[in-house]
């Protein structure tokens, strides 16, 4: 398990996640009047098949510096007020939330697009690693990836 | 000199093992470790071509020559979120 709090921002990596409802109450703030809150969880398909749970494995130490200095560049890019990510590692079963964040701001504009940015970039930075379970077999990402580009060749 | 290794996902996997420590017998960079990691665990060489590294908890290129004490990590494809 990996934690920064402080005032603006709060990370957690982690096998057990706060609820939603202390995300939002974290980023609210007297001077924002938009916050934005986003949930991702485990869905039960993948490419036409059944997904039975995920497990995510992480390098926890540099998953937090990497979100640190991700929310520092996004923070300052759209001026936002306060911002939180968590992240689950371990089992995620079908159905349960393996990534909070919520950010605040003065204004809704700057939140919902800082929240894509920072989805989009945290799925190219953080060292984090997804296992897919399927009826039959469980693959890592990284396995599906070579498969297809061995079928594509 | 002593470099400490990690290993996570399908390195794991692989290798069987979540840490180990390579001597290294003269300096190096984190190609040249690769390429000694490699030879024990050939099956990682495919997964080199979308590979990353991190040393000391950081992306640097593969040609960052390594210090004592090291901790190095391989990193294929990440997939969080």
């Amino acid at each position: 398990m990996q934690e920064l709090k402080n005032d603006t921002y709060w990370i957690l990596i982690s096998d057990q996640l706060p609820d939603i409802s202390e995300a939002s109450k974290f980023v609210q703030d007297p001077s924002c009047g938009a916050v934005n809150l986003f949930t991702g969880m485990t869905r039960n398909h993948h490419d036409g098949k059944t997904v039975t749970g995920l497990y995510y494995d992480c390098y926890e130490e540099m998953a937090l510096t990497e979100t640190k200095k991700l929310l520092d560049a996004i923070s300052q890019e759209y001026g936002l007020t306060k911002a939180l990510l968590f992240h689950k590692t371990g089992e995620a079963p079908v159905g349960e939330i393996s990534l909070i964040t919520a950010l605040s701001a003065p204004h809704r504009k700057p939140v919902l697009e800082a929240t894509e940015e920072l989805i989009n970039q945290l799925k190219e930075e953080l060292p984090i690693w997804k296992k897919e379970s399927f009826e039959r077999e469980s693959l890592w990402k990284e396995e599906q990836l070579l498969k297809k580009k061995e079928q594509q060749s | 000199m002593k470099i400490s290794v990690i290993y996570f996902s399908i390195l794991q996997k692989i290798t069987g093992k979540r840490q180990e420590t390579i001597h290294l017998e003269q300096p190096g960079n984190a190609e040249e470790l690769f390429e000694i990691i490699a030879e024990q665990y050939p099956e990682i060489k495919k997964y080199k071509p979308y590979m990353r590294v991190s040393v000391n908890q950081e992306y640097l290129p593969f040609n960052t020559q390594l210090n004592p004490d090291d901790e190095v990590v391989f990193i294929t494809p990440v997939s969080g979120g």
